[in-house]
């Protein structure tokens, strides 16, 4: 059963709420009142692992682009990179 | 220009992402009432002749405000919740495989390591902090303090393993290294908030912010004194920056004044295109990594659009 259907079949489906403008929900909000269409929904994980992967990774254009493979793949931050001022 | 346009009624989309794996893909966070209240969901569409399509969708709880793909997993993908949380999703299953709650405060970045042997996600959020976790989405592995401001974007270098910058509401860009566990760079990059930031994919040493003063700003990192380019044209806050995958040159940004603009950023007048096709905020933006040239966006204005804008349309990608 596909949980995002039943929301979309639901009489409370957000679509068919007017669409109120920014200000609107802000001053919603901010008085404390209740923002029409909104529903609670309570999702659990399921702590399942992943669809296993098919597919192997595919090469970035710029990896594809680049014969460098010190410009592809570098370890740690270079050394040149120094901070600025007391941040 | 073409464009191809999905329309989802009563969501205000805050981010898209291609598919690191199917061309035609795309995976957007959208929220409800503009992510101010209620709820939010997780689209993703799969393009075609026709124009786009729905191909899977997610209700949550809280807004969403951003999302990204596996690198290692063509099946999963994680977006960043405004309650805090981060979910990890598959495309074959209804319930989110994981949740991770730590955060005290709205996640509003989430980003897939892109480097071989480093998988891993980071995170950033208003809570002013940055977290590494790993491709399960267990216990986070690392918690990266600094910012004296909210963290509004976080990605990891294309091409350092294990390195990411973020940009804070502090003003400051920074990188940081998830290995050592430090802050590696503190930049003062605007006087204003820093909205977003991203690396240069030729460049190990350049990235990009876009601020709420509406400037990209371009920097060498070796020597962030002062940046490469200020490039000035948005009217309003600049929500998000993406370097082309195709292109050294070539960044595009994203702002609450409506448009995506196109520059390039060796040249002086760097201003190459502007696409004003939106009615509200554009937040969301990302370039296919299969299609050269075509680009992706989301807004405020319940849209996603797919399009070639005019200047990348010439015959193959620019140098």
């Amino acid at each position: 059963m596909f949980l995002q259907f039943l929301l979309l079949r639901s009489p409370n489906n957000p679509s068919q709420v007017k669409s109120l403008s920014f200000a609107e929900v802000m001053r919603l909000v901010q008085e404390g009142k209740d923002v029409p269409g909104v529903r609670k929904v309570d999702i659990q994980a399921s702590n399942q692992s992943a669809t296993p992967s098919q597919m192997e990774r595919i090469r970035k254009p710029w990896e594809v682009a680049s014969n460098n493979l010190a410009l592809i793949f570098q370890n740690t931050c270079p050394s040149a990179w120094k901070t600025v001022g007391s941040h | 220009m073409e464009t191809k346009v999905f329309r989802c009624p009563a969501r205000h989309g805050y981010a898209v992402e291609a598919s690191p794996f199917f061309p035609g893909r795309l995976a957007c966070a959208a929220s409800q009432h503009y992510g101010i209240a209620g709820g939010g969901s997780l689209l993703v569409l799969d393009d075609t002749p026709t124009g786009p399509g729905l191909a899977r969708r997610w209700e949550w709880s809280d807004g969403l405000f951003d999302v990204s793909w596996s690198e290692a997993n063509e099946n999963v993908l994680v977006a960043a919740g405004g309650d805090g949380s981060l979910q990890l999703w598959d495309l074959h299953r209804d319930a989110p495989l994981r949740l991770a709650k730590e955060h005290a405060r709205e996640v509003y970045a989430v980003d897939w390591s892109q480097t071989r042997g480093h998988d891993a996600i980071v995170s950033g959020s208003w809570d002013r902090t940055a977290k590494v976790w790993d491709p399960t989405l267990g216990q986070s592995l690392s918690t990266f303090t600094g910012h004296q401001g909210v963290i509004y974007s976080t990605i990891w270098s294309p091409h350092i393993s294990a390195c990411f910058a973020s940009s804070s509401g502090d003003g400051t860009l920074r990188v940081w290294d998830a290995k050592a566990g430090a802050c590696r760079l503190a930049v003062p990059a605007h006087d204003a908030e820093v909205l977003t930031c991203d690396w240069c994919k030729y460049d190990q040493n350049v990235a990009a912010t876009g601020s709420v003063d509406g400037s990209v700003r371009v920097w060498d990192l070796r020597n962030p004194r002062r940046p490469l380019h200020r490039m000035t044209g948005h009217d309003y806050a600049v929500r998000r920056v993406k370097f082309s995958p195709f292109s050294g040159n070539m960044v595009a940004s994203c702002s609450y004044d409506f448009t995506v603009r196109f520059w390039d950023w060796k040249r002086e007048s760097a201003l190459v295109d502007t696409v004003a096709h939106h009615s509200e905020f554009v937040c969301g933006l990302d370039f296919n990594l299969h299609v050269p040239n075509q680009v992706l966006d989301c807004s405020w204005d319940e849209t996603v659009k797919i399009y070639t804008p005019p200047c990348l349309s010439g015959a193959g990608p620019r140098p």
